[in-house]
């Protein structure tokens, strides 16, 4: 079995983003799309903590990582608030019936 | 190193097997005599109530996320508290050691930190997120 | 001096900001602790807020003018700085005011407007001096997140509850893509701090013709355009608008007017120096122009500058509701502002700096006259402008003048922001690349001349068009102070522009290397 190198970190992180970006473009569901949002955040993190351990070295990354990590509870947060009164008003969350703002 | 993941792979294999042989001991060798005692959800104790795929109310919601964000603003004590004790001394640390006196910045960081979300606690609190009614 | 020495020492240059935390938290206690009934409540939480703006101002004012990294060299603080702290100040106290009078903030839920918008004022300082990636990932966020919630912020009202789930999602995407970005940055060089960027990006970057590995080269142009990414999302260029419009139309107006203004010049602030630092080979505007692994960032700039002003100026073009039509003129605006980045020169920079000055000011007189006219008509379409000359003359004349100086027509204050920007690419025209920046200013000329239309249409509905039925506009007395205020400092600066030249030439110095 082979070591753990930063490549494989990096490939599991670009999938994540790619998942991510693939739930956010596809998905209809306003809070699926908060979980694709989600899934970029996790990428991008897992990206700071390895490049933390293996390129840079001291606790940079991980202090990176840190706030990212309360960041997006932060955004979730706004964003699953934002939800929750929208459904209240509306009883959907389908982001294609969002279209009461047209030109 | 890759014998250190031997023990791990057995354990998994293991605990596979054991799960795997009671299920079919009980499937193959038990006798089944249905009833409808038997059938309801907690056999031996009270029946349920309601459906458990029902919504909640949605005053779970606010409280939920206002858990969420408070819970997680946590995180930002632990490297302060790795830090503290260079934090409190007021020159560097010597071994571990500080001889040149106290300082109350470790303290008095960590205090205004907690006393914004102090005031976010009241906040949410007077504007009725915790309570219930 | 050890980190904890220089962290006290980092504060006292930090007072401003330390003023305007302690002032959030003291309105949202304030919002809890007087009453809902109380007839002072919108009297006390405004003046509440114009004093800790206020208080920021003092400190800002007698904090000593010099180059300084502060807290480890996470933050700068520099002349450049100083200057978007003022607009910024400037900008919030307008935006209290404005929103005091306003019929959008209803007086149980005021305060805690103020207290998020000075939240997003105090993420704009931040986004200004932040030197570190970590720094100015927090620093966009601090401006976001409140941002979404005061674009949601009238209730039961089902257009902006759509407007900020619009935001919020464009929003986090973006700021995801750009952390991302950001992250790749952070591997390539090993550092978050923009200082060490610019220096360790140079010999990583070197152009094949030196010995550079074509793979580090792209990798960091990837992460780059991520970075783009976020800070396009920010200042509204195209293709990362499509929020623009909708929270616009969504959003509390008064909001909007500060929208359209703070955050994007804190955006442009942001791009320069990360600009000017990290995707500097050498440092500076003239370090940007000789562009970092292989690609020529300032023709990139550029590019978009003239598809971000060419693109909000024909969509402004059929618009019919005015904060539409004004959404996209501030995305053309955004456009216009980025030909001063592209010209990667000390005058692109101080044109921006000239330009995102005098936008504050027609742009937020703008949006007055749009809240006025809305209060009395109920709507805020073009046909609401119907007739207005003869209605109310001073509202229909200063809407006038804010329109013909977004215009950029002379002896208006937006004609010297233009000539400025023109002047910054110009300068360029014998040099390399000369044909593509006159090319550039063409398109800008183009797009000015397309802008006047939609304009015009508006002019032409308050001075031609009859007004329909009967109806009395009259303006609160606090709005046509501020709107005879904003269209004379708009004419005096339109024929004596030399203050803002000195003091944008003395804000000139920045760090982009500790």
């Amino acid at each position: 079995m082979p070591h753990l190198t930063l490549s494989h970190f990096l490939v599991v992180s670009a999938l994540l983003f790619g998942f991510g970006v693939l739930a956010v473009v596809t998905r209809r569901n306003a809070v699926a799309v908060l979980m694709g949002i989600e899934l970029i955040l996790n990428a991008a993190n897992l990206n700071l903590v390895a490049f933390g351990r293996y390129v840079a070295g001291g606790i940079s990354g991980q202090v990176f990582g840190l706030f990212v990590i309360v960041l997006a509870a932060a955004e979730a947060a706004v964003g699953l608030a934002i939800i929750l009164a929208i459904y209240q008003m509306v009883r959907n969350i389908d982001t294609s019936q969002a279209t009461t703002l047209k030109e | 190193m890759p014998s250190d993941y031997i023990a791990v792979t057995l354990v998994i294999l293991v605990g596979t097997v054991v799960a795997l042989q009671f299920w079919a001991l009980a499937k193959f060798v038990g006798e089944r005599r249905p009833s409808a005692a038997k059938d309801i959800a907690y056999e031996a104790g009270s029946d349920p109530v309601g459906d458990p795929r029902g919504r909640f109310p949605v005053r779970f919601y606010p409280l939920a996320i206002l858990f969420v964000v408070f819970d997680i603003e946590a995180a930002f004590l632990y490297p302060w508290a790795v830090d503290f004790r260079e934090l409190s001394c007021a020159g560097p640390l010597r071994a571990g050691i500080c001889a040149t006196g106290i300082s109350l910045l470790g303290f008095g960081a960590a205090l205004a930190f907690l006393v914004v979300l102090l005031v976010a606690l009241v906040y949410a609190w007077r504007k009725g997120v915790i309570g219930w009614e | 001096m050890t980190i904890t020495q220089f962290n006290i020492a980092s504060a006292s240059w930090f007072r401003p900001e330390l003023a305007l935390t302690a002032g959030i938290l003291l309105l949202f206690l304030l919002d809890v602790l007087v009453r809902k009934q109380s007839r002072y409540r919108v009297a006390v939480l405004t003046v509440a807020a114009l004093a800790c703006v206020g208080v920021a101002a003092a400190l800002l004012a007698f904090q000593p003018v010099e180059s300084r990294a502060m807290f480890n060299g996470m933050i700068a603080s520099d002349p450049f700085a100083t200057f978007w702290k003022w607009l910024f100040l400037g900008a919030a106290a307008l935006t209290v005011l404005i929103a005091a009078r306003s019929d959008e903030f209803p007086s149980p839920r005021i305060g805690v407007f103020y207290a998020l918008l000075l939240s997003v004022v105090l993420g704009m300082f931040l986004m200004a001096t932040s030197l570190d990636l970590l720094m100015l990932y927090l620093a966009i966020e601090m401006v976001s997140l409140p941002s979404y919630a005061i674009a949601g912020y009238k209730p039961g009202d089902r257009r902006a509850a759509e407007a900020s789930l619009k935001y919020v999602i464009y929003g986090g995407v973006a700021s995801g893509i750009m952390l991302f970005g950001l992250s790749y940055i952070y591997g390539l060089v090993g550092s978050t701090n923009l200082t060490a960027l610019g220096v360790r990006l140079e010999s990583l970057a070197a152009p094949a013709s030196a010995g550079g590995q074509l793979g580090l080269r792209v990798a960091l142009m990837v992460a780059v355009i991520f970075v783009l990414c976020g800070i396009g999302y920010k200042i509204a260029a195209v293709p990362w608008h499509m929020w623009c419009p909708d929270v616009y139309e969504g959003a509390p107006t008064p909001f909007v007017a500060f929208l359209s203004v703070g955050p994007k010049a804190a955006g442009f602030a942001l791009a320069v120096r990360v600009f000017y630092s990290f995707l500097a080979s050498g440092g500076g505007p003239e370090g940007f122009a000789r562009g970092l692994a292989d690609v020529p960032w300032p023709a990139v700039v550029g590019v978009l500058s003239a598809v971000t002003m060419t693109l909000g100026n024909l969509s402004a073009l059929h618009q019919n509701n005015l904060k539409r039509l004004l959404a996209y003129s501030s995305i053309s605006h955004a456009g216009y502002a980025l030909m001063g980045l592209a010209a990667a020169s000390q005058l692109g920079v101080q044109s921006v700096m000239i330009y995102m000055l005098v936008y504050l000011v027609m742009n937020l007189g703008a949006f007055l006259a749009v809240i006025a006219i809305a209060q009395a008509t109920g709507s805020e379409t073009i046909a609401d402008c119907n007739g207005l000359s003869r209605r109310h003359p001073l509202l229909a004349v200063t809407f006038a003048v804010f329109l013909f100086s977004l215009t950029g027509l002379p002896p208006l204050a937006g004609f010297v922001g233009k000539w400025y920007l023109f002047v910054a690419v110009l300068s360029h025209y014998a040099g390399d690349g000369g044909a593509w920046y006159v090319t550039l200013a063409v398109i800008a000329a183009l797009n000015t001349a397309i802008s006047l239309y939609y304009y015009v249409r508006i002019i032409r509905a308050m001075f031609i068009e009859a007004p329909a039925g009967e109806l009395v506009v009259r303006p609160r007395v606090s709005y046509q102070i501020m709107l005879g205020t904003f269209s004379a400092a708009l004419l005096l600066f339109g024929v004596w522009w030399n203050p803002l030249i000195e003091w944008t030439q003395a804000s000139l110095t920045f760090l982009t290397r500790g």
